[in-house]
């Protein structure tokens, strides 16, 4: 994947901004999390070993699908994924995101947030979407780790959608060249439905399982079977949640 | 020809359509997002339905250029 030297060198610029400020942003974020909204996430040090293990058995990029609930589940996912040290070590595991420019062009501090914490936006207009996922497959293939939500938004039902789902997450995982994908299913005990923002003092389970994308299709029909099989597995990856955590027995 | 398309067109989009009384008043100009409110991620779906129905292959930039009926009826015509 190739992009045009006007579009590699805003990503660099962007990459070197957000490392210095990382420390600063990851520390007020989890301050935020942890001290403020009082968050916590179950298994912490086990959920850092695992990303660890997955770091270092995948030296290239990695394209990270999370289940879709909440305006922060990346801040979240980020939290949990590694220390603050760990990310200044190893700063292409701090992963791009890619929201949706809709939900943060209204406010120049979101927007300043976003820049910092290396989220490049996926605007409405086609075209610009696509130089969108143009660079994000060229962050994987440079080995970067990018985060997208296959759902495309929050599941307005609660449960992963199966139906309104994007296949350009499909076109990602075909454009990275990548074999695998990390799928992760992140939910708090309290969350119900899709909400803005997880209910002060909300306990959180991660799980993550790394897939590989099998399909015999080309074209579009690849993206659509690679889309439906990550998919899939958040469907399995919820079901399992369900049996260990049933909503009338979960735990305070 | 072109109405048969036309109509065969509309067949393959009703699975996909919310709104079915602009779907059953479809004119050329119709427009699949905004007027049969399709979700964009299934205009996928109805251009691989198009391919298996006609036996075609559409090009990523063809694709990108059906927003109506009539784009689609163009598209598939040229290729038939």
């Amino acid at each position: 994947m190739k992009l045009p030297h006007r579009q590699v060198w805003p990503l660099a610029l962007q990459k070197v901004i957000a490392f210095l400020c990382m420390p600063l942003l990851y520390f007020l974020v989890v301050l935020w999390m942890k001290y403020i909204k009082n968050y916590r996430i179950r298994d912490l040090q086990s959920i850092r070993q695992q990303f660890k293990q997955i770091r270092r058995q995948n030296p290239s990029g990695l394209l990270i699908c999370p289940n879709h609930l909440t305006y922060i589940d990346s801040l979240l996912l980020a939290w949990a994924f590694s220390s603050m040290g760990s990310y200044l070590l190893h700063f292409r595991t701090f992963c791009w995101n890619l929201p949706n420019a809709r939900n943060v062009q209204e406010s120049l501090l979101y927007r300043v947030i976003c820049y910092l914490g290396k989220c490049i936006l996926i605007d409405e207009d086609p075209e610009k979407a696509k130089q969108t996922m143009n660079k994000a497959a060229y962050l994987l293939h440079h080995g970067h780790y990018v985060m997208i939500f296959p759902e495309g938004r929050r599941s307005q039902s609660g449960r992963v959608d199966n139906e309104n789902y994007i296949y350009g997450v499909g076109k990602l995982h075909m454009d990275s060249h990548l074999n695998q994908v990390l799928c992760v299913y992140l939910r708090g005990d309290k969350q119900q439905t899709a909400s803005k923002m997880p209910d002060n003092g909300e306990r959180f389970n991660i799980k993550m399982k790394l897939q590989t994308i099998d399909s015999e299709h080309q074209g579009r029909r690849a993206m659509r079977a690679a889309a439906g099989q990550i998919i899939n597995n958040l469907e399995n990856m919820e079901k399992a949640h369900f049996e260990q955590f049933p909503l009338s027995k979960q735990t305070p | 020809m072109s109405n048969d398309v036309f109509e065969q067109v509309k067949e393959i989009v009703s699975p996909y359509c919310k709104n079915k009384a602009a779907l059953e008043n479809a004119t050329a100009e119709t427009s699949f997002l905004e007027d049969l409110q399709i979700n964009s991620a299934r205009l996928v779906d109805i251009v691989i339905d198009f391919e298996d129905e006609f036996d075609i292959e559409v090009s990523d930039e063809e694709a990108d250029k059906i927003r109506t009926m009539g784009d689609a009826v163009t598209v598939i015509k040229a290729k038939t």
